[in-house]
């Protein structure tokens, strides 16, 4: 088979994929990978007609993993899966070891603020460029329907898409830079820059009757904190003529369009046609045309407005709740009773150790007196006559204290404090680095081996079966790089790797045993 | 955000103290995007070493894609296992991608229960989804406040009657290698020497406790670390007031002059009886200090298990 | 854990908290009589005494039916002539006396039990509860106090029943940052005394000849905490942790355990025997507990 290899020139973390020797596919970056899967797979179809579906299965598990994929498992798995292990089950293994890659995964999007929308400048001159996507365009309709109003009214009629943008943002600029000077000379020429720098006058209207709903005399941190209440004034304050929308009415605005924007959806049942165009707009969001955008969500509030005011209905009882939420009825989550008994009716038990040793036991009351008496007499009488020196023979004292010099040195030169080196550091370093490699294909494959536990069909029995004889090929590998090693420590070499090998064979044997038993007795 | 994290901190001390076999992972929000710090792991250093690592704050903040994170991350738990969410969330709004109250749902559904700790001010959407997922909600007023809040949490919620599944759980007991035994570590993958603990199935060797084999999956503890959990289980009955009556001479009155616990005079100012509390079933004295040890940390009555206990021995023979 | 912060403690200066058997079920059935075990432990709070001037030492008796306070230097008022003449110094009259008098409670108290067979286990979950409180209210004491530390002198066998107790024991200390050291007399091995050692930082060590047992106490036990860290003490071989199924009572190395309760089962039960709890369901009738968690904590 031919090879592919298709290489991207961008930066990034590389991700390379080896699947096995006749495909190779490299990829400078991630999303270098994903993109050119359509290609690939479309290579694949043709391959499918001619090799097995392992292949494909294998690309589709290896495809999820990118940085993950190191240079380790790629040489595990060249040499196991040309051996015994298949390569699905091999990626799956290293799937739910790595774990974190699962199908239907969440793609993080960044979501958009309407007044977070910052230009970029260019340091040379002073131009101030603002990048402008559908997505950005339909929060902005979505925030200031204001805006989006005029938008209808002026696009195409009196000037053209760009220029709308341009004057927008031009007012936008000005707000942000606080420029109160510029923005009244501005505003008094162009009606249109006047519309954008005012505070948003359909979000007013539609303020003010949930401001009259709300009732002053419960609602007190409504009433203090709602900013709402500066758009009551039927006096505007001369000097806010030219808006400032503060900062918590722009954050209370597109917190609204978080929770009322997709209820829309849910609520709606009639006007389908058109709340289906909503999402549709929503959700196509390449489409460039903003005017159908803009369309498409003033139709639907007017006309879902009958829905949208059950919906308002709903969070302002919601609202009022809260504020009263002590007479409110906590959401009933039953909770499970705590009933055990005393603990020392179960605990016993945890000290099975002390337990199976015979225990010492008293049953007489008369022997209780007498122990008690033993107790009391020497008190009494160290109390009356002191201590009868001397009270520990110094030869006694000699011998206790170079035990215990003895039993701490030996601990020591057992803890390896003197010998800081294994024997695994005395091999030459290319003995040891095989030594490790082999360990870490005996790991791989008892991974495998012991998740095939509990063996409930013959494709799994045969799969151990393959495994263990894997290993012992390995084994004999060991034994015969051992040769050049000195006697004495040969044991220790491969010990470590041995030990749990010979569990592993010992279970696979004494499973055989069993299902041939069953066997036996089956027939 | 230091201070964040200094509370964060002692949080996950005190949570792997009060909640030996859990595991912890950690999310930040970023510039709208969530990402994962530490993966659900049961070893306090690392989390803490990660947490320091990352201290800072940028953009906007997303309270979706923090939810869809953690959501794919806890779903890989399985179901005798309690999942659970504590957000701290100082931004004012949330920027997202999708509709948040799907994934609210969705959170819902799979019995992730969610808590918020706002550093900010209340929002109606933390509310409700800690009102829909079973949490708690609260904001903090100042520093104080806040890492009470924080240990609030570390103790274990009561068990949902309809989601707490029993199972059986294999588990097992490994012993402390002996000094001076070499074996490859297989959390390391190089040669270690004495101190580890060797799984009792494939007997290969793991460095620290509790953790999953990493050969052959099973789940390895020690006993202290189930010990650990036994005090939730047999939790000590609060101690009853004792009222400072105005005369002292009261013959019912029999209170020692020292506390059982600690020996620390009960009497206050003048030789009159100070405040005090008692246990019910023991009848010993405690001052007040005794009082809040004995209920946060030590959970055992001294007078109970001074008193030599009733039962005869033959219920404990085998 | 570390919630306590910046303790200022005095260099090395320290509390010693010693818990002394008072078993007599155990006293009457060994080699060493308790009054060679008494003088060994008095000369040794003696060193101790000797070796500060600040050092203190309190003393609390492991009964077989109660636990009590018998000594405490920080309250011992100088120069009590009482027993001037002959026989200890006034330094350890009191201790005597009271620790005569516990033993004659203790002895009254066990009239009033039932005269079934006894397991000779003393009462070490109230002997250290009390000392954890004691050194609680040392700690609130201030800034300026010695470091604490318990010594627990014991040879009675571990008692099943108190496992919880002194766990939760053991686990307090921890946080309180306070090693429990054990000097085991007695004959089998004690669990309990090895892993509150372990858990705590402390050290365990088991004797075998007690007629040296004042050469063992200081020369192991007597350090203060922060001589520690230049001295090697010796290590325990090894600590057993493993479980013991609660169906059969045998140690076992892997077994099942409940995700309610956590008890620990050798094979596959349908029912739990101690919170009733059955398998694989839900759980909707009463009978279960907090259940076995993991979770997750996000920042922001």
């Amino acid at each position: 088979m031919a090879s592919w290899k298709v290489k991207h020139k961008s930066s990034g973390t590389p991700g390379t994929l080896n699947m096995g020797k006749p495909h190779i596919f490299e990829f400078e970056t991630y999303q270098d990978m994903h993109a050119c899967r359509d290609v690939i797979n479309k290579a694949f179809a043709y391959c499918e007609s001619l090799k097995s579906n392992s292949v494909l299965q294998t690309w589709s598990y290896a495809s999820r993993f990118s940085e993950k994929i190191s240079n380790e498992l790629q040489i595990l798995h060249k040499e196991l899966v040309q051996s015994k292990v298949q390569k699905m089950n091999f990626w799956s293994r290293r799937k739910e070891l790595l774990g974190k890659y699962s199908i239907g995964k969440w793609k993080q999007r960044v979501g958009l603020m309407a007044s977070s929308i910052k230009p970029s400048t260019d340091g040379r001159t002073n131009r101030v460029t603002f990048n402008l996507t559908p997505e950005i365009i339909f929060q902005i309709f979505n925030e200031r329907p204001a805006v989006s109003q005029a938008f209808l009214n002026y696009v195409p009629s009196k000037m053209t898409e760009k220029d709308f943008w341009t004057k927008y943002f031009r007012a936008e600029y000005h707000y942000s830079t606080k420029n109160t000077a510029v923005a009244e000379a501005e505003a008094a020429e162009d009606e249109v820059l006047s519309v954008f720098l005012k505070p948003d006058e359909i979000l007013a209207q539609e303020a003010r009757p949930k401001i009259r709903r709300v009732d002053p005399s419960l609602d007190m941190v409504a009433d203090q904190g709602d900013d709402y209440s500066h758009t009551m004034d039927l006096v505007e304050p001369q000097n806010d003529q030219f808006g400032r929308r503060s900062l918590s009415q722009d954050i209370n605005r597109h917190s609204a369009t978080v929770l009322e924007d997709r209820c829309i959806d849910v609520e709606s049942d009639d006007s389908r046609t058109i709340a289906e165009a909503l999402t549709l707009a929503k959700q196509d969001v390449e489409s460039d045309d903003s005017r159908t955008i803009a369309e498409a969500l003033t139709l639907a509030k007017q006309v879902s407005k009958a829905t949208k005011d059950a919906y308002q209905e709903r969070l302002e009882k919601l609202s009022r709740a809260i504020v009263m939420e002590d007479l409110k009825e906590p959401q009933n989550f039953s909770f499970v009773p705590l009933s055990t008994k005393d603990p020392r009716d179960y605990f016993e038990s945890q000290q099975g150790i002390v337990l199976n040793e015979p225990r010492v036991t008293w049953d007489s009351k008369r022997n209780v007196h007498d122990a008690y008496r033993s107790l009391k007499e020497p008190v009494v009488q160290i109390r009356t006559k002191g201590l009868s020196a001397p009270f520990i023979n110094p030869e006694v004292s000699f011998k206790v204290l170079s035990e215990l010099t003895q039993t701490i040195s030996d601990a020591n030169t057992l803890n390896g404090k003197n010998q800081p080196e294994s024997v695994l550091d005395r091999l030459p370093k290319s003995m040891k680095h095989d030594i490790l490699h082999h360990w870490a294909l005996i790991q791989e494959l008892l991974r495998h081996f012991w998740s095939s536990y509990p063996i409930t069909s013959t494709y799994l029995s045969t799969k151990v079966g393959r495994l263990n004889d894997a290993m012992l090929n390995i084994d004999s590998q060991l034994e015969a790089m051992k040769e050049p090693v000195r006697s004495d420590i040969r044991h220790e070499v491969s010990s470590p790797v041995c030990s749990m090998q010979k569990v592993s064979f010992f279970r696979y044997i004494d499973k055989e045993f069993y299902v041939m038993n069953q066997i036996v007795d089956g027939s | 955000m230091a201070i964040m994290a200094k509370h964060v901190e002692a949080f996950i001390r005190e949570f792997f103290d009060q909640n030996p076999l859990s595991q912890i992972g950690l999310v930040s929000i970023k510039n709208g995007i969530a990402h994962t710090l530490t993966d659900l792991g049961g070893s306090p250093e690392s989390h803490i070493q990660a947490l320091m690592g990352k201290l800072e704050a940028a953009g906007d903040s997303s309270l979706q894609n923090a939810l869809e994170l953690v959501h794919e991350h806890l779903n890989q738990i399985p179901s005798y296992g309690h999942r659970e969410v504590l957000i701290l969330y100082s931004a004012l709004s949330t920027s997202d991608p999708g509709d948040i109250m799907e994934t609210i749902q969705k959170c819902k559904k799979s019995r992730l229960r969610c808590s918020v700790i706002g550093l900010s001010a209340e929002m109606f959407i933390c509310k409700h989804l800690c009102q829909e997922t079973g949490g708690l909600y609260s904001v903090a007023v100042d520093e104080v406040h806040l890492k009470d809040l924080l240990l609030e949490h570390a103790p274990p919620p009561p068990a949902i009657a309809e989601f707490a599944i029993s199972n059986l759980i294999k588990m097992g007991f490994p012993q402390r290698a002996a000094e001076g035994s070499m074996a490859i570590c297989s959390c390391h993958k190089e040669v270690k020497i004495g101190a580890g603990y060797t799984c009792p199935r494939c007997k290969a060797r793991v460095c620290e406790l509790p953790t999953e084999c990493t050969i052959c999956g099973l789940t390895l503890v020690s006993s202290p670390h189930l010990a650990r959990s036994y005090h939730h289980l047999f939790p000590i009955a609060p101690f009853d007031e004792v009222p400072t009556l105005a005369s002292s001479n009261d013959p019912r009155r029999k209170v020692g002059k020292s506390c059982f616990g600690c020996q620390q005079s009960l009497l206050g100012a003048g030789n009159k009886p100070g405040p005090c509390v008692t246990c019910r079933k023991c009848k010993h004295y405690f001052c007040l200090d005794c009082d809040i040890y004995i209920h946060e940390s030590l959970h055992n009555c001294p007078g109970c298990e001074s008193t030599h206990r009733p039962k005869s021995v033959s219920l404990m023979e085998e | 854990m570390a919630t306590v912060a910046s303790k200022l403690y005095s260099d090395d200066v320290s509390l010693l908290v010693l818990l002394l058997d008072t078993n007599p079920l155990f006293w009457s059935n060994t080699s060493t009589t308790f009054s060679q075990f008494l003088s060994h432990v008095l000369a040794f709070l003696n060193a101790v005494l000797g070796l500060n001037q600040l050092n203190q030492v309190v003393v609390i008796a492991t009964g077989y039916c109660s636990c009590d306070y018998i000594y405490d230097s920080s309250l011992t008022l100088s120069g009590n002539s009482e027993s001037g003449r002959t026989g200890m110094p006034a330094l350890f009259a009191s201790l005597l006396e009271k620790l005569e008098h516990f033993i004659v409670k203790d002895e009254e108290l066990i009239k009033e039990q039932e005269h079934d067979e006894r397991i000779a286990s003393s009462l070490l979950s109230g002997s250290l509860s009390m000392a954890l409180c004691y050194i609680q209210r040392v700690f609130r004491s201030g800034h300026l106090h010695p470091q604490p530390r318990i010594l627990c002198l014991q040879g009675s066998p571990d008692g099943p029943e108190q496992y919880v107790a002194v766990m939760n024991s053991i686990f307090s200390a921890q946080r309180l940052m306070v090693p429990i050291d054990s000097c085991y007399i007695g004959t089998q091995n004690s669990a309990f005394l090895q892993q509150a050692s372990y858990i705590t930082g402390g050290v365990h060590h088991a004797p075998k000849q007690l007629d040296g047992l004042f050469q063992f106490l200081t020369t192991i036990f007597a350090t203060d905490l922060h001589t520690r860290s230049f001295v090697q003490l010796p290590k325990p071989v090894g600590v057993d942790f493993r479980a013991s199924c609660f169906c059969h009572k045998k140690t076992i190395d892997m077994g099942y355990v409940c995700s309610v309760c956590l008890s620990i089962f050798c094979e596959h039960h349908k029912k739990c025997s101690t919170c009733g709890s059955v398998f694989g369901q839900s759980k909707l009738d009463g009978a279960s507990t907090v259940s076995e968690k993991k979770r997750k904590a996000p920042d922001s």
